[in-house]
């Protein structure tokens, strides 16, 4: 059946193809075209009567003419597509290129500041934040970072409550100075500038109750200055949440 | 778009052109060009008729729509070729029309490139190697 199925087909595509061709014979417009055309047409009537032999051989004969056509009837328009095309792919490569190294850049980044902090404080960081971004030049810059400290500390920190918004802003100033005469760039974070280690003043005054106490403080500029000192972070960039406090603010 | 109409525009213009090409050949020239390119415009909008009629046929047998594709483009070169060839000709210009009726020759030829590579592909890989 399947045999004989094939087998109808075939002849109905030659019956097709030699009628096609008899009418793109009828509606040339002179003889000087005719024998061209005929050449063009009987060559179409071979391929289609080989077709069973052509499909036996190798089976993706079809596409690879109909590729060779569409190219050779296209290629002064084809070289101008091409060539964007390649480059429109270029740029898609180089881009997810450069998101994986900027995800490789603050993965490294990440740990190496965990490590540093839980190191300095003798306390368990729960979770560092590094939000890269890219300069107009293409260089790498840290956006922020945020460091959120668990502690026996934290706990007691919302009780208190007065002094926080100046108090913050003491912390802010503070670490600064320190910032620049230490910042020295360390080899593997290199294309890194700033880290941020403190808590934004808009937060505090959304959320009244993040408010610290004196030793969250400390903690807060301890880090800011290390993270400036070792990074080359802008103390500005870096902030430091305990860890309840930030669940709170969520 | 009758046949009558385009019979009468015809003999218009070629009474026009008579008489106009004692005094301003060149006049003569541009009306017998913008003539032929009328009618030819005229008549275009018939050829999708007939090229519905082979789209048809050539979805309803199965063969592959690039062979329709080529052939159609082939006809498309040839008629263009022609129409330039004749017009270049009209101004006595026979070296330049054949030199366009062979441009339209030489692309024809380069659409049967793929075929005969195919085929030839084909007849090679058939031998025993």
């Amino acid at each position: 059946m399947g045999l004989m199925e094939g087998l109808s087909g075939w002849l109905k595509q030659i019956v097709a193809v030699v009628l096609l061709a008899g009418l793109v014979d009828l509606l040339l417009p002179n003889k000087t075209m005719q024998r061209y055309v005929r050449l063009v047409a009987g060559l179409f009537i071979l391929l289609t009567v080989a077709t069973p032999m052509l499909n036996w051989l190798h089976s993706d004969f079809g596409n690879r003419l109909a590729a060779g056509l569409e190219t050779s009837q296209s290629d002064d328009r084809a070289s101008a597509e091409e060539l964007s095309k390649i480059k429109e792919e270029g740029r898609k490569w180089q881009a997810k290129q450069q998101e994986e190294a900027e995800q490789v850049t603050a993965g490294r980044l990440r740990d190496a500041i965990k490590e540093d902090v839980e190191q300095s404080e003798g306390r368990k960081v729960v979770q560092v934040a590094v939000q890269l971004r890219r300069s107009p030049e293409g260089q790498l810059d840290v956006e922020s970072v945020t460091v959120t400290m668990a502690g026996p500390e934290a706990g007691t920190n919302r009780g208190t409550g007065g002094t926080g918004g100046t108090a913050e802003a003491g912390g802010d100033a503070e670490p600064d100075p320190e910032a620049s005469p230490g910042s020295k760039p360390v080899e593997q974070v290199q294309p890194v500038a700033p880290v941020i280690v403190e808590i934004p003043p808009s937060d505090r005054a959304a959320g009244g109750e993040a408010e610290e106490n004196p030793a969250d403080r400390e903690t807060r500029s301890r880090v800011t200055a290390l993270l400036s000192a070792k990074y080359g972070v802008p103390a500005n960039r870096v902030q430091v949440l305990a860890a309840d406090a930030a669940d709170e603010r969520r | 778009m009758d046949i009558l109409q385009i019979v009468g525009i015809g003999f218009l213009a070629t009474v026009l052109i008579l008489v106009i090409r004692e005094q301003k050949p060149m006049f003569a020239f541009l009306l017998a060009v913008f003539t032929g390119v009328g009618i030819f415009l005229a008549l275009i909008g018939k050829i999708g008729d007939v090229v519905s009629v082979l789209d048809d046929l050539a979805a309803r047998s199965g063969i592959p729509s690039v062979y329709l594709k080529t052939m159609l483009k082939i006809i498309g070169i040839a008629y263009i070729a022609e129409f330039g060839a004749q017009i270049v000709r009209d101004a006595g210009l026979e070296s330049i029309a054949s030199k366009i009726e062979f441009a339209g020759k030489m692309l024809i030829l380069v659409m049967a490139i793929p075929i005969i590579s195919v085929i030839v592909e084909t007849v090679l890989n058939l031998l025993p190697a």
